[in-house]
């Protein structure tokens, strides 16, 4: 599998009824897990948003709740693809080592992150600490987040592409742990949005 | 031994010392009011709760059991467990009261988080939910409730809708400095409070129409070029809009309307707007309505457009200071500890009040009318006198004794909801329980310990150990918070302190950092959608509310329903009193001698129409109950009073009348209100002041 093949496995899946994304996507994702995210993301790199687009489109929490592995295939994509794709990104980077950003992390070490649809099995997680953004599927215990962002399925994806309106304020979207992190995580899932646009 | 505690007897949170002798509390002094002194009262007091019961007769017949606690523990977890088994947890309510609402708070957050339970609400959504919601859209922050006028700095103070001297003792104290040093005073309220009497410019308004004169002060500031200029264009968004809106306000319609001299209107505006700096302390004669959340905004708008935000003197950002230390306020606690996603989403009024779901706050009315539905079954009244305190007490009653599969409450004492129970469990006394406090009082930039002084009597127990046994009897994973040292340490866990280490430092205290105008250095400036002070609000917009206050009339008036007023020819408010915090303290006879009835104030004029004279027995009735229900007061006269106005107290019921009821029909405005709408479009509030009313001598108490 190549790089191009990807990028044309995702075009015919933009294409698909819901019916047939169902069997498509999950082995998809797999490929593109093989294959390697980061080289995929190299060669393709609004693949993630193409995916999330798709699966607001064919109505994602019916989708997730229907084909539950989705969830775990795809956080687990995403954050090795946004933790590969980071050091990449200036803008991003600099929010990263930011002093506000900086000055909570020397008491915290990490600020960790998590993501929750309340209609739909889609959870994951992300861990931001010094120059760097991890994560992955399923939710970190409750002792050890920090941060939690978690509403309909469609809201939280249409979130992680930055294009949520009002963002954290918009009234669908619930987040919790202490607020003071809300303004910390915000312009990271923001930066986040613009390197899985290509930019 | 002397030692500095904290009374948690309402808001304030003072710090004061309790006198131990034989490891009991027998004095307290420094303490502003009577509520403080009175804590041993209320400590060793003969019919204070001691043991568990089980009720054995049939609900409120009065017959109870001492049982365990252990018996107790798993009773409620069995409960629990079949409720949630069978309807979900969303079929669970925790309801906390006011004055305990520290410690309530806490339970609810941790049964919140462990049992789960979506479902919770703590005595405040008629009063402090609408103007938190505003601040929260408007600056991201609550600068306008108790914590956020800065008095010792301030050249002008402004009183709205708000009694300090009764409801804020301890803050009256530092207002009144700056009052003797030449601080300007203006008043907004109808009644002739304490502050009235120093005020230099007094407005005795009609109740319900505070949203007109704020806007009408708008439109002076912004017109006669008082705003701070450079402010607005640097730090807010919306300005022009709101200046095209407010000439539809100007201080001559809003005199016709709120019956105040234009003159008086136009005065206070200038006097806001130039003296600098200024601060506004807004509560309850503005809320409890259903214009309750865009008439706070209304009054936020003055401080945004005068920059009177986060300066010396002015409103401050008073969450910023604890958010910036991390600290787990109990305020920002509400906000931030939730239960799983999907069990969150089965909150009542999730889908029709967006906002109360994401500050998760239930619907209340709702969650009544779902109790009578058999959609909520369970209920813990956690020192939650809900049935003297809540609107629509009757219906609650019938609701509470017939339709509830379970019910426990924790209380200190046996009160009207507690003889509803299945089990009643001894609630621990904040000095017998280790306490970690967000300082409300000024200056609130303290983070306080105040350790347990003495042991609880009898078997009373901390509530915040009971949510935390009942959610280990119901299989829940309780780490982090095994214990409440647990809880109290994970509270700091972000501050690298412990909670015994807070209290082995100076004054078991902790002093923060409080800076101003903190937004001209933060990213965003401001906690709102658009990181600025949003004069316009965006998020009202998106959700369809009103983006700029636009001025309704209460439902019922002179002005809405002319003809029911001439037919309930009074406008009905409530006040509060000193020596009790809501319905709580009237068993205290040291507190009760200071007001032992329930006094109705009317105008001398309109109380002799009626016949009525100082000290007599009157009944008052409401249009939605008319002839149904009334209830009884003693009379009051109160010459400076508004005349269309007779103010009530709040809560009232009478301990020493027999159970199960103790009184708490016969002189408690909630049992002639009832939870029908209109609410409140943001909030779901039901008018529960500026109501009509009509008032006669009663024949006998």
């Amino acid at each position: 599998m190549s790089g191009e093949l990807i990028d044309k496995k995702i075009d015919a899946m933009l294409q698909m009824s819901a019916a047939e994304l169902k069997r498509a996507l999950p082995l998809t994702l797999d490929e593109i897990g093989r294959y390697g995210i980061e080289k995929a993301l190299g060669e393709a790199p609004d693949l993630l948003t193409r995916i999330i687009k798709k699966l607001i489109e064919v109505d994602a929490a019916k989708f997730v709740s229907e084909v539950p592995e989705v969830s775990d295939k795809f956080m687990d994509l995403f954050w090795e693809g946004i933790g590969a794709l980071t050091p990449k990104s200036k803008e991003l980077m600099a929010e990263l080592k930011s002093e506000r950003l900086m000055s909570v992390l020397t008491r915290t070490n990490q600020i960790n992150v998590n993501i929750e649809a309340d209609d739909s099995p889609l959870s994951g997680h992300f861990t931001i600490s010094q120059g760097k953004i991890s994560g992955g599927s399923g939710l970190l215990h409750f002792k050890d987040k920090d941060f939690r962002i978690f509403g309909p399925t469609e809201v939280l994806l249409t979130l992680l592409l930055d294009e949520l309106a009002l963002g954290f304020s918009n009234p669908k979207l619930m987040t919790d742990g202490h607020p003071a992190f809300s303004g910390l995580v915000r312009p990271v899932t923001q930066g986040i949005a613009k390197i899985i646009k290509g930019g | 031994m002397k030692a500095d505690t904290v009374c948690l007897r309402c808001h304030q949170k003072c710090i004061v010392t309790a006198e131990v002798k034989d490891r009991k509390i027998v004095k307290m002094t420094h303490t502003p009011c009577i509520k403080g002194a009175t804590i041993p009262d209320v400590m060793y007091h003969p019919d204070r709760l001691l043991y568990p019961l089980k009720r054995v007769g049939k609900r409120g017949e009065g017959k109870w059991e001492r049982i365990s606690w252990d018996e107790a523990l798993n009773t409620i977890a069995g409960k629990l467990g079949e409720i949630k088994d069978k309807y979900g947890p969303e079929a669970i309510h925790i309801s906390d009261g006011s004055g305990q609402k520290h410690i309530g708070l806490q339970v609810i957050s941790i049964a919140a988080r462990l049992w789960p339970c979506p479902n919770t609400h703590w005595g405040r959504y008629t009063c402090q939910t609408p103007d938190e919601f505003q601040n929260w859209v408007t600056w991201g922050d609550s600068p306008t409730y108790e914590f956020g006028p800065d008095y010792e700095h301030s050249k002008c103070i402004v009183y709205w809708g708000s009694n300090p001297d009764v409801a804020t003792p301890s803050q009256t104290q530092v207002a009144l400095k700056a009052l003797r040093a030449g601080a300007k005073l203006i008043v907004i309220d109808p009644r002739p409070i304490p502050m009235a009497k120093r005020a230099d410019i007094w407005l005795r308004i009609r109740p319900g129409t505070d949203m007109a004169l704020a806007l009408a002060m708008a439109n002076v500031i912004i017109n006669e070029k008082l705003y701070d200029k450079e402010f607005v264009e640097k730090w807010c968004v919306g300005f022009d809009k709101l200046k095209e809106h407010v000439q539809k306000y100007p201080p001559d319609w809003a005199a016709k309307v709120t019956g105040l001299a234009e003159e008086d209107i136009i005065n206070a505006a200038r006097m806001y707007a130039t003296t600098k700096p200024a601060c506004v302390y807004v509560r309850l004669g503005t809320q409890q309505q259903v214009t309750a959340t865009q008439t706070s905004r209304s009054i936020s708008l003055l401080i945004g457009l005068c920059g009177n935000i986060d300066v010396p003197g002015g409103n401050l950002l008073y969450y910023r200071t604890y958010r910036d230390a991390l600290f787990w306020h109990i305020y920002d606690m509400d906000k931030g500890i939730m239960g799983p996603a999907a069990v969150e989403a089965k909150r009542i009024g999730a889908k029709e009040y967006p906002f109360m779901h994401k500050g998760r706050v239930c619907d209340i009315p709702g969650t009544i009318r779902a109790m009578g539905r058999g959609e909520v079954r369970g209920l813990w009244c956690v020192c939650d006198n809900l049935i003297v305190a809540e609107i629509g007490n009757r219906e609650i009653w019938d609701i509470m004794k017939n339709k509830l599969d379970f019910i426990f409450v924790s209380d200190f004492f046996m009160t009207p909801t507690a003889e509803l129970a299945d089990i009643v469990l001894p609630a621990a006394f904040y000095q017998e329980i280790d306490l970690l406090v967000g300082r409300f009082q000024y200056p609130s930039n303290v983070i306080y310990a105040a350790p347990k002084l003495v042991e609880p009597p009898g078997e009373c127990k901390d509530d915040r150990e009971v949510a935390i046994e009942i959610s280990k009897r119901l299989g829940a994973d309780v780490t982090p918070w095994e214990s409440v040292k647990d809880w109290l340490n994970w509270r700091l866990k972000y501050m690298g302190i412990t909670y015994d280490e807070l209290c082995q430092k100076p004054g078991s205290r902790i002093t923060l950092p409080r800076e101003f105008r903190r937004y001209e250095k933060s990213t965003p400036p401001f906690g709102t959608a658009s990181g600025k002070v949003e004069l316009y609000s965006s998020v009202f917009e998106a959700v369809g509310y009103d983006p700029l206050p636009v001025y309704q009339e209460p439902p019922d008036g002179p002005v809405s329903t002319p003809e029911l007023f001439k037919e309930f020819p009074l406008i009905y408010v409530h006040y509060r009193i000193l020596s009790y915090m809501h319905s709580e303290g009237r068993q205290i006879e040291r507190q009760r001698r200071l007001t032992p009835d329930p006094y109705l104030e009317i105008h001398p004029e309109k109380a002799a129409k009626l016949g009525i004279k100082e000290g007599d027995w009157v009944c008052l009735e409401m249009p939605k109950t008319k002839g149904e229900w009334h209830v009884k007061y003693k009379a009051r006269l109160v010459p400076e009073i508004h005349p269309d106005v007779v103010a009530g107290p709040h809560g009232w019921w009478f301990p020493e009348k027999p159970g199960p009821e103790h009184g708490c029909f016969d002189s408690n405005i909630n049992a002639v209100l009832t939870l029908d709408p209109p609410y409140d479009p943001a909030i779901g509030v039901m008018q529960c002041r500026a109501l009509l009313c009509r008032v006669w001598k009663a024949e006998s108490q």
